[in-house]
């Protein structure tokens, strides 16, 4: 927080390192939301471009009252919806999607990770896309829902129903229930 | 079977990380956009809208700097709303803090959970803890990030430290300062402390004992769930402690602060390794002195005067280039026709009277156009008419010219605000705010589109000392700067002016291209030197500017009043 404030503040007056600094920061957990979100690689990184370009553009216009790392996964969700929306987004087999890699440090561990994000990733995207939303956001991007909410213009306890609905619907793909 | 939790941890664990190939395009396409957004200012100050900014001071401790921090940190932190009680209180807290010699701040990130009416806050599992020191007397902030980054920004020196544990590199790098440094100092020390609340945000004040002492704790609401708080000392005046609690998200984010005599003395106090490469990117001290000089030059330039200024388009050769302007682009030619480019067709020639008094400025622009959609004979047949109706080689000839004419735009500045006054195409008077940042304000009251555009000043890039030329007096002293070699040649001689410029690199549009050559110099009565005559090329269009500079005459206070201007004032604005 402390530095990320001092650092938009550089990036604003046109210091090119903070900016390279914002983007060393904040690009994996970016792309990350964008995979989350489009379940599409190459989508994602595009919106990663998108949300970039438009960030160093609107530089002066830039207000950020609170954390620069939501303000920025709020862009690539905005992003991603237009997108979908837009029926951009070309239909890639689930195959050729880059598979989520986890977190996971222990090689022992990463295997059986790899295997249960692979499954996650193909459970999340056969959900709605408002529900993916809300829990990638909520979940991955640690937006809040009043924060998801004003996003989409919807009341939180719509943010959350979706949410609800969602991840238990989530959780029916991956124990093999039979969604109705 | 996996239970809910299960599922939520596997989704908050998803990482994909960069391409490594992607990570270069991206960046450095950001960073293209990034100069380009330098540029486009810069190239606004070639065209006598000079935008001045990344202007390196030196840092003085003055009771009067101090004192414009407090104002611009209460209004920045206030807005233009009534100041309540708890917030000027609050507000103190900067005024104090800033008297202390060193500021130590450690922020933590804490994850929460409630039992019962209860909530236990236990450090946030991967969080790191991110250190702060930061001082005003030295102007010096050093700070440790949790992933092991470690940086000192030696502004006073112009300096940047940075310690990359990863590369095992300290890269030493030159720290820009902006001429507005009390503000500058005010936005550092706000960040350190957490202090910018939102104009229309409620502060409420309460006491809380802490460690058996009672603090007084300013309290803003967030939301409904969430809020943030100031723990203050009430015999020193000084944050002990700032908190950000959110229920909703289960998260709270603390800043504990101390205020020690003395700080780190270096960066290898925080940990950096002795032994580790140290890259210096820092430019030599001899080009910055020599760019101080210049700033100090430019400084010293009178803050009232009148200006007449003239631009010219000199020549065309082969086609003519889309050159941005402030007031649109060129027309540009295919085919012997000539086309507009974003429905808009620049003025051939501009003749701006600029009035300065102290901190209020005034444009008045004269734009002569050439007819629309012109084929190449005619457009320089009436580009050609135009040259030999405006009478350059005569001051008193040309402000005669201006005063049997209307300005077809006013701009005028005072009391920080900005307008532009244009007719429409009904004839109406169209009043609006000009853009108002500090560097647009520097731009109307910096009389001084000869001094090479700000880049100048951005010596945290590529720079490189060339040999010297002779220039129309004595020895040119020159650098180059930046990624694009944005070349400068100085004339001692002559205040420091930039008698040749240029930016040539072929890694660049033809558009921002140019050169710049003072052809010759004039004197004003007060013994300030300044260009009589500029030519100014860009790509295979070139440009003649000429000036006047009186800073001896009296100057109307009535010229800035935005009140008098009305739409009488104005001729119709041409060509848009």
């Amino acid at each position: 927080m402390l530095e990320d404030r001092l650092l938009l503040w550089k990036f604003k007056r046109g210091s090119d390192k903070a900016l390279e600094r914002i983007y060393e920061k904040h690009g994996n957990y970016l792309i990350t939301v964008a995979t989350a979100l489009l379940n599409n690689s190459h989508a994602a990184e595009d919106v990663l471009h998108d949300v970039f370009v438009s960030f160093v553009k609107s530089a002066d216009r830039i207000k950020v009252n609170g954390n620069l790392r939501a303000y920025l996964a709020v862009c690539v969700a905005n992003r991603a919806c237009n997108r979908i929306k837009r029926r951009q987004l070309e239909p890639v087999p689930l195959e050729d999607n880059e598979p989520i890699a986890s977190a996971a440090l222990e090689p022992d561990s990463l295997a059986i990770q790899e295997e249960e994000t692979a499954s996650v990733n193909q459970a999340l995207a056969q959900l709605p896309y408002e529900q993916r939303e809300v829990i990638i956001l909520h979940l991955r991007a640690n937006l809040k829902f009043t924060q998801i909410a004003v996003l989409r213009r919807a009341s939180v306890n719509t943010m959350r129903s979706r949410y609800r609905y969602g991840l238990e619907k989530l959780r029916s793909l991956l124990n093999g229930e039979v969604i109705k | 079977m996996k239970a809910l939790e299960d599922v939520k941890h596997i989704i908050a664990e998803f990482n994909v990380k960069l391409k490594p190939e992607m990570r270069g395009k991206l960046l450095d396409e950001a960073l293209d956009l990034q100069r380009e957004r330098k540029q486009q200012s810069t190239t606004g100050a070639c065209a006598g809208s000079p935008i001045v900014k990344h202007r390196i001071t030196k840092f003085v401790a003055s009771a009067a700097c101090i004192t414009i921090s407090i104002a611009v940190c209460l209004c920045l932190l206030f807005g233009r709303g009534m100041v309540q009680p708890a917030y000027a209180e609050l507000a103190k807290v900067m005024k104090v803090s800033m008297r202390t010699e060193w500021l130590h701040a450690v922020e933590q990130e804490y994850d929460g959970m409630k039992n019962g009416n209860e909530w236990t806050w236990t450090k946030a599992e991967g969080s790191k803890q991110e250190e702060v020191w930061f001082s005003l007397q030295p102007f010096k902030r050093f700070s440790k990030q949790g992933d092991g980054r470690i940086s000192l920004d030696d502004y006073a020196n112009r300096r940047g430290y940075r310690y990359n544990p990863n590369s095992r590199t300290l890269t030493i790098e030159y720290e820009n300062a902006s001429d507005l440094a009390h503000e500058y100092r005010a936005q550092c020390l706000r960040d350190v402390l957490v202090l910018s609340a939102p104009q229309d945000s409620k502060i409420v004040r309460t006491q809380e004992r802490v460690n058996e002492k009672t603090l007084t704790v300013f309290q803003r609401e967030k939301s409904a769930k969430s809020y943030e708080q100031w723990f203050v000392d009430p015999e020193t005046k000084l944050v002990a402690k700032y908190e950000e609690v959110d229920y909703e998200d289960k998260k709270k984010s603390t800043v504990t602060y101390r205020y020690p005599e003395k700080g780190p003395p270096n960066i290898y106090a925080l940990g950096v390794p002795r032994d580790i490469n140290v890259i210096n990117l820092a430019p030599p001290r001899e080009i910055e002195t020599l760019v101080d000089n210049a700033i100090a030059a430019e400084r010293q330039f009178p803050h009232a005067f009148f200006a007449i200024e003239c631009k010219l388009l000199d020549s065309l050769e082969d086609s003519v280039p889309p050159a941005r302007h402030p007031w649109g682009y060129m027309p540009f030619q295919e085919d012997t026709r000539l086309y507009k480019v974003d429905n808009q067709v620049a003025p051939v020639a501009v003749i701006t009277v600029t009035y300065r008094k102290g901190d209020r400025g005034r444009r008045d622009i004269y734009p002569l156009w050439i007819s629309e959609y012109a084929d190449l004979d005619n457009y320089l047949e009436e580009l050609a008419d135009i040259q030999k109706a405006i009478p350059m080689e005569d001051k008193q000839a040309l402000k005669a010219w201006t005063q049997n004419r209307h300005p077809s735009q006013i701009i005028t500045l005072s009391n920080n605000n900005a307008y532009l006054f244009q007719l429409d195409r009904n004839g109406t008077l169209v009043k609006r705010p000009h853009r108002n940042d500090p560097r647009d304000r520097a731009a109307l009251l910096n009389y001084s589109f000869w001094r090479p555009p700000n880049n100048r000043y951005d010596l945290d890039h590529y720079y490189e000392t060339l040999a010297n030329q002779a220039g129309q007096c004595g020895e040119l002293i020159g650098i180059a700067i930046g990624d694009e070699r944005y070349k400068c040649f100085y004339n001692p001689e002559r205040d420091y002016i930039c008698e040749r410029a240029s930016r040539e690199s072929g890694k660049l549009e033809p558009l921002h291209r140019f050169t710049r050559t003072v052809l010759q110099y004039a004197s004003t009565s007060n013994g300030h030197w300044y260009p009589r005559k500029t030519a100014f090329v860009r790509d295979k269009a070139s440009y003649l500017f000429v000036q006047y500079i009186d800073d001896s005459c009296s100057i109307d206070d009535s010229l800035f009043d935005a009140h008098r201007i009305s739409a009488s004032c104005l001729a119709p604005l041409q060509g848009k």
